[in-house]
């Protein structure tokens, strides 16, 4: 599927709407007193310039192709999630998008500026990267200031933006510790709050939370999305983790292989994925042969083959009904909380998946003979012949 | 402005006279371990051979026999180190290992520096085998393999023709010259690490927030390695400074007093010169100790940069 056929539509910049949450705090070229806007960009320019296209970029290492014709826009104030599998090219497109890379094709444009042999050092973009990357000799302080330094920014105005920022991201009390005196959450705020110091038009994150714990990824990756909000700030943040990918974004860009499978709004990405890769890599899905006629009600628990369609069901989607002859047999219960995840198989080995309350699961112990039955029209239905070559 | 999230606990600043408490606790109790007395081996050879010589030498050079026969404490040894061929020792010791160390740091890290950006493991072994090799070598055969090429009848030496240029390879510029073939191993076996460690990341951050290249090395780079450059050069100096056996072949005793050179002779003299060589060792104990320590503290402040 093609990126750009379904790009950029579906979001407006949250700049306008919180123009008056922070005074001096905005995006990047507007009209904080002392600073330099990076890569060029007049002050006074609107955020709604900061549109991030990339135009049919390819990349291969050697003879091995990572990108391949990659189109993807990312409307201005718009956080775009790219979600992709090991390998799948998402973090050589944003170190493309950064200038760490350089496409073997294609055009990179921010704003309508064509960045493609610009250095990273002149293209005004705030980068977090996975790793913790603060400058481990200077203080909090410090580092949030380097990028004000290095753009000769007066020191009482870098001290001011420094504690700015700081206070933003929670950290005011932390600013003269060393960076070895944070925890790994506390780091990865610096590093946005550094990012962020610069105003830069277009902020990217690799994998910013994959080496913190669940509780404080959950809690920066809110405190990433509130600020991003808040700041309009056009964003791509690249994971491999589906949960994040959906919770934080406006859109998301499934990668693979280094060719975008669809973009579009979490809700639509999960609820109706465009192809069975999306479907199998976000979410839970049972994988199912049936009729071309069969709609609705008991489904039919088989394996997809030679003329049946092949659908896509989501555990919400589907329910298990205890009968003496269901022709599955429950296996295993897993408890997330509000829900129970209930798998079921038959006896030649075809898993249907269910998300059931606390009372269902009850009668719905392992070893239960049930029947699915469909509770609405599946994710995706990929009709006989298609569906085997999904397969 | 709105409030960030509710900082977690930090692991808050480290050195604290408590954490310092704690820390000694620890170490007091990992002591009592049975695996301790694998450790009873080693301590007696420091006992016998490190500790009590030491004592011994502070003992002797600070016991002074007065004219009457009686026997008191002064400093009448040391004072004798403050002119003549002891404190020319002293002078040309510190001067050498100065000169030479400098040099070794500089080839050292740019050594170092040059090996790091190939960014290959298999160099990397081959620089760190070859780099312990060296810099624990040295000895009579050092002295005689340089002599052999830069000796006055050496192969280099009248290849280079070094004779017009007044060149002299038993002179403090020719000991220079021979501890380069340590020292400069030394550096780099120190000093590889850290270049090796300084993180991509880094480098690609400071480019992302608008810093040169230039930047990237006066603020960031240069500033991490700083403590194990540092650490080296200190390294080399006391190197440089304990080096005995091949200065000893190269120089002989009395042409270019060192330190070393000078215990050596007068413990080879007669007994009343023994004092003052413990005095001359004492005082070179004392200055290794001052090099380990900073060497210690940089290499610490070093290794919690570029973990």
């Amino acid at each position: 599927m093609n990126a750009s056929a379904t790009s950029a539509e579906t979001t407006t910049s949250r700049a306008s709407q919180d123009a008056g949450a922070t005074s001096e705090v905005t995006p990047s070229g507007t009209t904080t007193p002392g600073v330099t806007t990076p890569g060029g960009t007049e002050p006074g320019d609107s955020p709604a310039s900061n549109e991030v296209t990339l135009t049919g970029v390819s990349k291969s290492f050697g003879p091995t192709p990572v990108l391949r014709e990659l189109d993807l826009r990312i409307s201005a104030g718009e956080l775009v999630t790219v979600l992709g599998p090991s390998g799948c090219g998402k973090t050589t497109a944003l170190r493309i998008l950064a200038g760490f890379e350089r496409p073997t094709s294609g055009r990179v444009l921010v704003g309508g500026r064509d960045l493609t042999g610009v250095p990273p050092n002149r293209r005004g973009i705030g980068m977090v990267f996975q790793a913790y990357s603060l400058f481990p000799n200077m203080t909090v302080q410090d580092n949030v200031e380097y990028g004000l330094r290095v753009r000769k920014v007066r020191r009482e105005r870098r001290r001011a933006t420094a504690a700015e920022m700081l206070e933003l991201c929670g950290l005011g009390e932390f600013a003269l510790r060393y960076p070895h005196q944070l925890s790994g959450g506390q780091q990865q705020r610096v590093a946005l709050a550094r990012a962020l110091a610069t105003q830069p038009e277009v902020l990217l994150l690799d994998e910013p939370l994959s080496a913190l714990d669940a509780i404080v990824r959950t809690q920066i990756r809110e405190e990433i999305r509130r600020l991003q909000q808040q700041l309009g700030i056009t964003t791509m943040f690249v994971t491999h983790d589906q949960e994040e990918a959906l919770a934080i974004a406006d859109r998301v860009a499934v990668l693979n292989a280094g060719v975008i499978e669809q973009i579009d709004t979490p809700q639509t990405v999960y609820r109706r994925p465009a192809g069975a890769f999306v479907a199998r890599f976000v979410g839970t899905v049972s994988e199912l042969g049936a009729e071309p006629s069969f709609t609705h009600g008991a489904l039919p628990a088989q394996a997809p083959g030679p003329g049946l369609d092949t659908v896509f069901v989501r555990p919400e989607d589907l329910t298990l009904l205890p009968e003496e002859e269901g022709r599955c047999t429950v296996v295993s219960q897993i408890y997330t909380g509000e829900r129970t995840v209930v798998r079921a198989e038959t006896p030649d080995g075809v898993t249907v998946t269910s998300s059931v309350s606390a009372a269902e699961a009850a009668e719905l112990v392992p070893g239960t003979r049930v029947s699915p039955h469909l509770l609405s029209a599946p994710a995706l239905r990929l009709p006989a012949g298609a569906g085997q070559a999904a397969a | 402005m709105t409030a960030g999230l509710t900082p977690q606990r930090s692991p808050g600043p480290p050195a604290s006279p408590r954490a310092g408490r704690r820390r000694g606790r620890e170490t007091l109790g990992a002591l009592r371990h049975p695996a301790t007395l694998a450790l009873l081996p080693l301590g007696v050879l420091l006992l016998l051979f490190f500790i009590l010589p030491i004592v011994g030498m502070a003992v002797i050079a600070v016991t002074v026999t007065a004219e009457d026969g009686s026997i008191g404490v002064g400093a009448d040894h040391f004072l004798a180190l403050t002119s003549g061929s002891h404190s020319q020792a002293i002078l040309n010791s510190l001067q050498v290992s100065a000169v030479g160390s400098l040099i070794a740091a500089v080839i050292g890290t740019v050594t170092a520096f040059c090996i790091s950006l190939i960014r290959s493991a298999a160099l990397d072994s081959i620089v760190a085998v070859f780099s312990s090799v060296l810099a624990n070598d040295g000895g009579a055969p050092l002295a005689f393999a340089f002599i052999v090429t830069l000796g006055n009848a050496g192969l280099v030496f009248s290849a280079l023709n070094l004779d017009a240029t007044g060149f002299s390879l038993y002179s403090w510029q020719g000991l220079v010259v021979m501890y380069q073939y340590f020292l400069i191993p030394t550096m780099v076996m120190v000093t590889l690490p850290t270049f090796m460690g300084l993180r991509r990341e880094w480098r690609e951050a400071d480019a992302a927030l608008g810093g040169s290249s230039r930047n990237f090395w006066l603020r960031v780079g240069l500033p991490i390695a700083a403590p194990a450059l540092l650490g080296g050069w200190v390294l080399c100096f006391g190197a440089a400074f304990a080096t005995h056996a091949s200065a000893a072949v190269l120089i002989g005793a009395g042409g270019f007093p060192l330190i070393p050179l000078n215990i050596s002779s007068l413990l080879g003299q007669s007994p009343s010169s023994q004092p003052v060589a413990m005095a001359l060792g004492i005082t070179m104990v004392v200055i290794a100790v001052v090099v380990l320590f900073l060497f210690n503290r940089l290499q610490r402040r070093s290794a919690r940069w570029v973990q």
